[in-house]
């Protein structure tokens, strides 16, 4: 096997029926996502529902692919409309807190290899920082999201969320600063 | 993130916030959720091979379209001038034929038949003498002969499949004008337009059904559905 394949190119070989570059490109992004619509809605039951749904309309839409964009591009902004779709059904609720995420999870399974006192440190870092993620407004909870989850530039965000390139890069700039500001407030080591 | 706009929002609190961050974010979809995506994925590559021909499926309709366009003209272009003219006056032999006395259009094509006119304008040709062989001509060879002799039913055999491709062409055509013609009619209307088919003169028949009963005028080729004392559709006779 030479160079590995570029999620466009194994979108386009599932496309052409090819059952394991789904796999492939399904690894690559499953984590993101997920933690996309976790983070987005604080649920974990309707972060999987929706979740699910953008995977199976992806699926579904596989014969109409073409490469216009990067992959995660295409991806998201599925993500984004179906995010959106849910908010208008729920009449444009986003939750204030996380309900079921698991913050010692995640920190135990980051850390586990570090003690007690370690472990405890970054245990309260990450229920800081998803406690602070969810108290940023919605549209500057997603541009940064789509930062850090999928890994798109600035201009793919403002395609992604429909607005412009100025907006996306002021809601990314918020958003980081009030991060910044209020981790460090409650004593968070920035790196 | 590697993108160089980075630097466009301040490098050092983006990078320092997007570090923390990167290290809690560690949640992952279920084992099952993963699972039944994967499934479905590898069902859906089963079910149909994607097929992306030169033309992608955004062309698909626009091509059928122009090649039906292409057939048809192509069609009309070379049908042969017979058939054409055939078809060209059907709907008003079916006029004439079905006794319509009351129909400007069949009335006036039967009192001046084009061809007839044509001919009381013209003086009377001679008529053309019969072809014969004439003396002094070079008469083919007696091998050419036979050998011309032999393939002429192979000849006369794709004459006739052109021929019925054109009568089926004529009669499409002849079924678009009627359908045009009595669109929206009453029952009533229709037969004062067309009259009672003559069941010897005309070679096209029509149901009629005036009160949405089912009467039968005749054998033909089309016949004239009602629906409420009002044509609904124009269409061929199964038979025929």
């Amino acid at each position: 096997m030479g160079a590995e394949r570029t999620d466009e190119e194994l979108m386009l070989a599932y496309r052409d029926g090819d059952a394991d570059a789904f796999e492939t490109l399904y690894r690559r992004h499953r984590g993101g996502l997920f933690r996309y619509f976790l983070r987005q809605c604080g649920n974990e039951g309707v972060a999987e529902e929706l979740y699910q749904d953008v995977w199976m309309k992806l699926i579904r839409a596989r014969e109409r692919y073409a490469v216009k964009a990067r992959f995660s591009t295409y991806l998201y902004h599925l993500a984004h409309n179906r995010l959106v779709d849910h908010y208008r059904r729920q009449g444009h609720a986003p939750p204030a807190a996380s309900e079921s995420a698991d913050p010692e999870a995640a920190a135990i399974s980051a850390a586990d290899c570090d003690g007690p006192e370690t472990r405890a440190m970054r245990n309260r870092q990450v229920q800081a920082i998803l406690a602070q993620i969810q108290a940023l407004p919605e549209a500057q909870r997603e541009a940064f999201l789509l930062k850090e989850e999928a890994g798109l530039s600035l201009d793919e965000i403002a395609r992604v969320t429909g607005v412009n390139k100025e907006t996306a890069k002021s809601r990314l700039r918020y958003a980081v600063q009030r991060l910044r500001r209020t981790l460090t407030r409650e004593g968070i080591q920035m790196i | 993130m590697s993108s160089g706009e980075d630097t466009e929002q301040g490098a050092e609190p983006a990078e320092a916030v997007s570090a923390l961050y990167r290290q809690q974010a560690q949640e992952e979809p279920p084992g099952r959720v993963d699972a039944a995506i994967l499934r479905q994925a590898r069902r859906a590559a089963k079910r149909r091979p994607a097929v992306h021909g030169p033309f992608g499926s955004h062309w698909r309709v626009p091509v059928s379209l122009a090649a039906i366009l292409l057939i048809v003209v192509g069609l009309v272009r070379f049908m042969p001038r017979d058939i054409h003219d055939a078809a060209n006056r059907a709907p008003e032999a079916v006029l004439q034929g079905a006794g319509g006395a009351q129909s400007p259009l069949a009335r006036e094509k039967r009192e001046h038949p084009a061809g007839e006119s044509a001919r009381k304008r013209l003086p009377e040709a001679p008529p053309a003498p019969a072809r014969q062989p004439q003396a002094g001509l070079m008469e083919a060879p007696a091998g050419l002969q036979s050998a011309a002799e032999g393939k002429r039913p192979e000849y006369k055999a794709k004459a006739g499949t052109l021929m019925e491709e054109a009568a089926a062409t004529a009669r499409q055509t002849f079924g678009r004008r009627i359908r045009k013609i009595v669109k929206g009619m009453s029952g009533q209307e229709v037969l004062r337009l067309l009259g009672e088919p003559d069941r010897k003169k005309s070679d096209v028949w029509i149901y009629t059904a005036p009160k949405g009963g089912a009467r039968r005028s005749g054998p033909g080729e089309y016949r004239i559905v009602f629906r409420e004392r009002k044509v609904l559709r124009v269409e061929p006779e199964p038979d025929s």
